[in-house]
C-alpha cells in the first residue's frame, strides 16, 4: 500500500521542522520502522520512520529545507504501483466539478505566513500607503477584508476615530449589582483611554527618567514673549518648541516600534494632553518644529477649546509622533506618564516651583521644574534617552540655544 | 441506373434510410425557422444517396468520420434519431450531451465518430484510425467523408498520402457537390478530384453520387480492397445539395436552372422509380408508402422526445475536459 | 541505480511502456530509420531495433498527419507517442492539436478519449527563429491538454510514463540543451544526468518539487531556466540572499499549493521562463499568485523571460534575449533589496 512520508506533528510550537539528514535515498527499499530522515524542531531532533513497505521515491525536499509539519516529503510505493499522492491528480466524482486551481485554503497560507513572518500585518498596498501618509497606526486598525485584511476603507475609518488597539472583554458591559456602590458604564472616550493605556502598558516596556531643570530663564523668556507678542504664550507652548527642537537632534525618539523594526518619522507632530470633562484627549500640533511659538500658542488654544467642546476633527487627533503632558497646574512635580501608543516616548512637565537653588556655590532663591521622560525601551536604551532628556533640560535652562 | 442485383430488402432499407435523412432534415429546417433549434445547421437534402450508399456497404463495427454536414452520415450509420434531435434541441439526452451540437454529432457505439467541423480535419484522423485497426489486427475499415472543398486542404494531402504509403484500411469518400460554401470548383481545383488519387498511387473512382446503388457497389469494392490490405481508395461521388450551404444561405451563387436540373435527379425519387419500374418485389409501391408514414412518425416521436428531455445543468460545462472523465 | 541523461531516461521510459503495453507505439520523423539518428535528438535511438518498424513508425514530413493520425489511433484505443522535431513545428499541426485532440472528449460529451502523448523539443540553440521557440504558454492555454516540462532525467522518465498512462492528451516539452550525455551535444549544453532507480516509478502530474530551500525569495522556473536559477541562487547565497527554487514539473495541472505555501513563507516571487514575456506561462502563474496570494506579498511579482522578439541567430543576440544567470541574479537582488 503506498504511503506518503509525513513530517509528524509532535507539538512543535513553530509548526515546522528542518530536514537535517536523509538516511535513505530515492530507490531504497524500506520497511515500517526504518528511519528515513532526521528532522529538527524547536523542541528536539527527531527521526521519521517509514510506515509502509516499498520503494522510497519522489523525495521532494532536500536537506536543509524547512517544511511545515504534516508536509508529505516523499512517498513509499511498490514498484509499478501508483503512489498515494498520485491519486491527487485524479478527477473528483463528476457530481462536483471545481475550477482547476489549487486547493490550499487561504487561511492555511496566512498561517504559514504568520509562522515565518510574525507580526506582519495583512494590509493592502494602497492602505499601507494611505496609513503612512496620514500617520494612522495600522496595528490599531481592524481590517474588514478577507482574513482581516486592512483596506483603504478601514484606514479612512480609523482616521475618523481614535484607534482601538485592543478590545476589552465584552462581559464588562453587563453590570452586577453590588450594594454600596454604583456602576457607571464607560463612555467612548473612557473606553478608548482604557484600551490604549492597557495596550501601552502591555506592549511597551516603559522607563521613566526625571531631571530637575532651572526654570529662571524659562520664566524670563515667557514674560518677554507675553509682553511683546499679542498671543498669550504659555509655558506649554514653549515646552512644545523645546521638545520639537530636541527631537530634531534625537530623531530616534520621534519614532515607534513597528513589526520587527523601528519606524522613524520625518514630521514632528506633537500631541498635547488635554483634560476634558469626558476624559483625556490628545490633539496634535503638526510640524511643531516649523512653527513659531506664537503660532503654536494660537493653535494650542484653538485645539484645547475644540477638545473641550468635543469638536475636534479626525486629522487633529491623528498623526502624533510624540506627546507632551503638563501637570504643573495641578502642583504635580514628577510623575511617570504613560506612553500614548504607538508612540515611542512622552514628556511630562511638572510645576514651576520657587525654591532655593545653588548657583555658583551659593544658595539663592530660584525656580525649578521637573521633567519626566517616559520612553519605550524597545526603541532606545537608557543612555540615548537620558541624553535626549539632558538636551531638553539644557534648552529649558538656556532657551537662547533654540535660535543657535 | 445500374442493373446489378441488390436484394430487395436491402433496397428497401436504403430507401428507408434516405427517407429518414430527408424527413429529418426537413423537420429540422422547420424547427430551426421556428427558433426551437439554435446555432446553425448544414443540411444534407439531395446528397442522401452518398451517405446511405457508403454506410450500407459497411459493417456496424466499421467506422466513419464526418464533417460539419453530418446529419446524413450519422443517420445512415445508425445513430439514434432521438439522440440527434435531442442534441439539436440542446438537451442533456443528446448524443453529445449538448456539448457538441449539429456539427459534432456522432455515436461511437455504432462507429460514427463525433463529426469534425474543420474542413479536411477528419482525413488524418481516419488514417490514424485505420492505423489502429492494423495494430489491432482487426479487419475493420473506416470511411472518411469530406467535400470537394476539402481536397485543397493540407490535411487532405497529408492524410491521404500517409494512408497510401502505409496501406491503411480507409475509404476516402469525397462528396463533390460542386460548391465549397459559395465557391464553385472550377475556381479552386485544377484537376478532377478522382484524378488526384494517381498522385498517391491509389485508385480514384468517380460515380454518380445520386445513384445509391452505384455508390453502394463502388464502396463495397473499396471496402474489400481496404479490408484485404490493399490500402485506401479515393471515391468521388458527384452529387448536389438542393439546399443552401447552411441555414440562411439563399444560394444565389448557383444558377436556378442548375438547382432545378439536379432536383430532377433526386436520389430518393430515382430509387423509388427504379424499384417500381423493375418490379423489384411485388407490391413495392405500398411498401414504400408505408415506409414514408413510419418515418414521419419516427421523426415526430423524436421531436417530442427532444422537447421533453431536460437541458444540461449549467455547471456541466466544466465536465469532460480530460480523458479521465470519458467513459472507459 | 544507474546514471542516465534526459535523452536516455526518455528512451528508457518509452521502452518500458512499450514492453508493458502493446498499445503503445511511436510515430514521428526519422525516429526508427535503420542507421539513422533516433529522432532529432537521438531519443529514440535503438528502439526500432528492439520493437521493429511496425511499432516505431517513420512518417513523411507531415506534422498534420503525425498528430492527426495519433489522434485517430488514440480514439480507437491505441496509446501513441508522437513527436515533432522542433516545438516550432507544432504550429504546422495547430488544428490537430487545438481543434481535434483537445476538444474531442469535450465535444463528444465524454464518449471518446484521446490518450496520446506529443513530445517536442524547445529552447534557443543558435539555429534561428524557426527552430528556437519555447511555446509552452500557447498550449497551457488550451483546455484539454496536459503539459509536462521535465528538467531532469529522473523527472523525464517518471513524467513520460505517467503521460503514456494518462487518458488525456499530454504534451511533453523537453529542452534541447538539457538532453545531456547521450543526446546530440549542444554547445553550452549542461550535463544533466540523474540517478535513476532500477525499480519502476511514476511522477504524478501537478506536483512541483522544491529544488532548493530558501527564505528571502521564491523562484519558479522550468527547464533550462530552472538550472540557471539554481546557479543564480548559488551566487546570491554569497551575498547573503537565500533563494528558494521551485520546479513545477508540469504546467497543466499546475501545483499552485506548493508555490503559494512558498510565497506565504518568503513573501516574494520571481518567475523565470524562456518563452516570450507577453502571455508566457509565467503570466498565468503570476496572475494566480496575485489572486490567491495577495496578502502574502511584500513585493510585486516579477518575471524574467525572453524579450518579446523572435529568436535571433547570433550568439551575442540570443544570449541577450534569453534570460542569463546574471539577469536572474539582478532581478532577484532588486526584489529582495526592495528596489523592485
Amino acid at each position: 500500500m503506498a504511503a506518503d512520508v509525513l513530517i509528524p506533528n509532535a507539538g512543535q510550537a513553530s509548526g515546522e521542522a528542518t530536514i537535517i539528514r536523509w538516511r535513505k535515498k530515492p530507490g531504497d527499499r524500506v520497511q515500517p520502522g526504518e528511519v528515513l530522515l532526521e528532522v529538527e524542531t524547536d523542541k528536539a531532533t527527531m527521526e521519521v520512520e517509514a510506515t509502509a513497505t516499498g520503494v522510497l521515491q519522489d523525495v521532494r525536499f532536500a536537506e536543509g529545507a524547512v517544511v511545515p509539519i504534516l508536509t508529505a516529503v516523499a512517498v513509499i510505493a511498490e514498484s509499478g504501483e501508483r503512489a498515494a499522492s498520485v491519486v491527487r491528480s485524479e478527477v473528483a466524482p463528476l457530481a462536483a466539478p471545481t475550477p482547476q486551481n489549487g486547493n490550499a485554503a487561504a487561511s492555511d497560507l496566512i498561517a504559514i505566513m504568520r509562522a515565518h513572518r510574525p507580526g506582519r500585518l495583512v494590509v493592502s498596498p494602497l492602505a499601507r500607503r494611505l496609513a503612512a501618509n496620514t500617520g494612522v497606526d495600522l496595528t490599531g486598525v481592524t481590517g474588514s477584508g478577507p482574513h482581516g485584511r486592512i483596506m483603504k476603507n478601514d484606514v479612512q475609518a480609523a482616521m475618523a476615530r481614535p484607534a482601538k488597539t485592543t478590545t476589552l472583554a465584552a462581559e464588562t458591559r453587563t453590570p452586577t449589582v453590588e450594594p454600596g456602590s454604583r456602576w457607571i458604564p464607560f463612555n467612548a472616550t473612557r473606553r478608548t483611554i482604557a484600551e490604549r493605556m492597557t495596550a501601552s502598558a502591555r506592549e511597551a516596556p516603559q522607563v521613566t527618567l526625571t531631571t530637575e531643570a532651572d526654570a529662571e530663564a524659562l520664566g524670563n523668556l515667557r514674560a518677554q514673549l507675553r509682553a511683546d507678542l499679542s498671543d498669550d504664550v504659555s509655558f506649554t507652548d514653549v515646552f512644545i518648541k523645546i521638545a520639537a527642537a530636541a527631537l530634531r537632534e534625537h530623531p530616534h525618539l520621534n519614532a515607534r516600534v513597528e513589526n520587527d523594526g523601528i519606524r522613524v518619522f520625518d514630521a514632528l507632530n506633537i500631541g498635547i494632553a488635554v483634560d476634558t470633562e469626558r476624559g483625556l484627549i490628545v490633539p496634535v500640533i503638526r510640524d511643531a518644529d516649523r512653527k513659531g511659538v506664537a503660532a503654536i500658542a494660537r493653535e494650542r488654544r484653538n485645539l484645547v477649546e475644540q477638545a473641550r467642546s468635543g469638536k475636534l476633527r479626525p486629522d487633529e487627533l491623528s498623526g502624533g509622533t510624540f506627546t507632551l503632558t503638563n501637570l504643573g497646574a495641578y502642583e504635580i512635580d514628577a510623575f511617570t506618564p504613560i506612553i500614548n501608543p504607538p508612540q515611542g516616548a512622552v514628556l511630562g512637565v511638572g510645576r514651576i516651583v520657587k525654591k532655593a537653588v545653588v548657583r555658583n556655590d551659593e544658595l539663592r532663591p530660584g525656580a525649578t521644574v521637573i521633567l519626566s521622560l517616559t520612553f519605550d525601551h524597545r526603541l532606545v536604551d537608557g543612555g540615548p534617552a537620558a541624553r535626549f532628556l539632558q538636551r531638553i533640560k539644557m534648552l529649558v535652562e538656556k532657551p537662547h540655544l533654540l535660535i543657535a | 441506373m445500374t442493373s446489378l442485383t441488390i436484394p430487395p430488402d436491402r433496397l428497401l432499407q436504403m430507401y428507408r434510410d434516405m427517407t429518414r435523412i430527408r424527413k429529418f432534415e426537413e423537420k429540422v429546417y422547420y424547427l430551426f425557422l421556428q427558433g426551437q433549434i439554435v446555432g446553425t445547421i448544414h443540411q444534407y437534402q439531395g446528397q442522401e444517396a452518398v451517405a446511405v450508399g457508403v454506410c450500407s456497404a459497411l459493417r456496424r463495427e466499421d467506422c466513419i468520420t464526418s464533417t460539419h454536414r453530418p446529419h446524413g452520415h450519422c443517420i445512415a450509420k445508425g445513430v439514434s434519431i432521438h439522440s440527434m434531435m435531442a442534441e439539436l434541441f440542446a438537451r442533456a439526452t443528446g448524443c453529445c450531451k449538448a456539448k457538441g451540437g449539429s456539427m459534432h454529432m456522432g455515436d461511437v457505439s455504432v462507429g460514427a465518430m463525433p463529426a469534425i467541423a474543420i474542413v479536411a480535419g477528419g482525413v488524418t484522423i481516419a488514417a490514424g484510425m485505420g492505423l489502429a485497426f492494423k495494430f489491432q489486427k482487426s479487419d475493420r475499415v473506416v470511411a472518411c467523408f469530406f467535400g470537394d472543398g476539402a481536397v485543397n486542404e493540407g490535411a487532405f494531402h497529408e492524410g491521404v498520402n500517409l494512408a497510401a504509403i502505409w496501406k491503411l484500411p480507409v475509404v476516402f469518400v469525397c462528396e463533390n457537390n460542386l460548391y465549397a460554401a459559395s465557391t464553385p470548383m472550377q475556381l479552386t481545383t485544377p484537376i478532377a478530384i478522382a484524378e488526384r488519387a494517381a498522385a498517391y498511387g491509389i485508385p480514384g473512382v468517380v460515380v454518380d453520387g445520386n445513384d445509391v446503388m452505384v455508390v453502394y457497389e463502388a464502396t463495397r469494392a473499396a471496402v474489400e480492397r481496404a479490408r484485404s490490405g490493399g490500402g485506401p481508395t479515393l471515391l468521388e461521388c458527384q452529387t448536389y445539395r438542393t439546399v443552401g450551404h447552411s441555414r440562411g444561405d439563399a444560394s444565389t451563387y448557383r444558377p436556378k436552372e442548375e438547382v432545378e436540373a439536379w432536383k430532377q435527379k433526386d436520389p430518393i425519387e430515382r430509387l423509388r422509380r427504379h424499384s417500381i419500374a423493375n418490379g423489384v418485389g411485388a407490391g413495392l409501391a405500398p411498401a414504400l408508402a408505408a415506409v414514408d408514414r413510419e418515418v414521419e412518425k419516427e421523426i415526430e416521436a423524436a421531436v417530442v422526445y427532444a422537447q421533453e428531455s431536460p437541458p444540461p445543468r449549467p455547471e456541466d460545462a466544466l465536465l469532460h475536459v480530460y480523458g479521465e472523465e470519458a467513459a472507459a | 541505480m544507474k546514471r542516465l541523461s534526459i535523452a536516455e531516461a526518455l528512451r528508457e521510459a518509452m521502452r518500458e511502456e512499450m514492453l508493458r503495453d502493446e498499445r503503445v507505439f511511436l510515430i514521428g520523423e526519422d525516429i526508427g530509420i535503420p542507421g539513422g539518428f533516433g529522432g532529432a535528438f537521438t531519443v529514440t535511438l535503438g528502439l526500432s531495433d528492439e520493437f521493429g518498424h511496425e511499432r516505431v513508425l517513420d512518417t513523411p514530413i507531415s506534422e498534420k498527419a503525425i498528430v492527426g493520425a495519433a489522434v485517430g489511433a488514440a480514439m480507437m484505443g491505441m496509446r501513441p507517442i508522437a513527436d515533432v522535431q522542433y516545438s516550432d513545428f507544432l504550429f504546422c499541426a495547430a488544428d490537430e492539436i487545438v481543434n481535434q485532440a483537445a476538444k474531442m472528449t469535450y465535444m463528444s460529451g465524454g464518449t471518446v478519449k484521446v490518450p496520446m502523448v506529443l513530445r517536442a523539443p524547445v529552447g534557443a540553440t543558435n539555429r534561428g527563429a524557426q527552430h528556437a521557440q519555447s511555446p509552452e504558454g500557447f498550449f497551457m492555454h488550451v483546455p484539454g491538454w496536459k503539459v509536462a516540462v521535465p528538467a531532469t532525467a529522473y523527472d523525464a522518465k517518471g513524467l513520460l510514463k505517467t503521460a503514456v498512462r494518462d487518458d488525456s492528451p499530454v504534451l511533453i516539452f523537453e529542452h534541447k540543451r538539457l538532453y545531456g550525455k547521450g543526446g546530440r551535444k549542444e554547445a553550452g549544453g549542461l550535463d544533466l544526468t540523474s540517478d535513476i532507480p532500477d525499480d519502476e516509478y511514476l511522477i504524478p502530474f501537478g506536483q512541483a518539487v522544491v529544488r532548493r530551500a530558501g527564505t528571502d525569495l521564491t523562484i519558479v522556473a522550468t527547464l533550462l531556466m530552472m538550472h540557471r536559477s539554481l546557479a543564480a541562487a548559488d551566487l546570491l547565497a554569497q551575498e547573503g540572499i537565500s533563494v528558494e527554487v521551485i520546479d513545477p514539473r508540469t504546467l497543466v495541472p499546475f501545483d499552485d499549493d506548493t508555490v503559494l505555501a512558498s510565497v506565504a513563507k518568503n513573501g516574494r516571487l520571481l518567475i523565470v521562463e524562456e518563452d516570450n514575456l507577453t502571455g508566457g506561462w509565467g503570466a498565468e502563474v503570476a496572475a494566480r499568485v496575485a489572486d490567491a496570494g495577495f496578502d502574502l506579498l511584500d513585493a510585486p511579482i516579477k518575471r524574467v523571460a525572453s524579450y518579446d522578439v523572435p529568436m535571433p541567430f547570433a550568439p551575442v543576440l540570443e544570449n541577450f534575449v534569453v534570460p542569463s544567470v546574471e539577469r536572474i541574479v539582478e532581478a532577484a537582488r532588486a526584489l529582495v533589496r526592495g528596489k523592485a
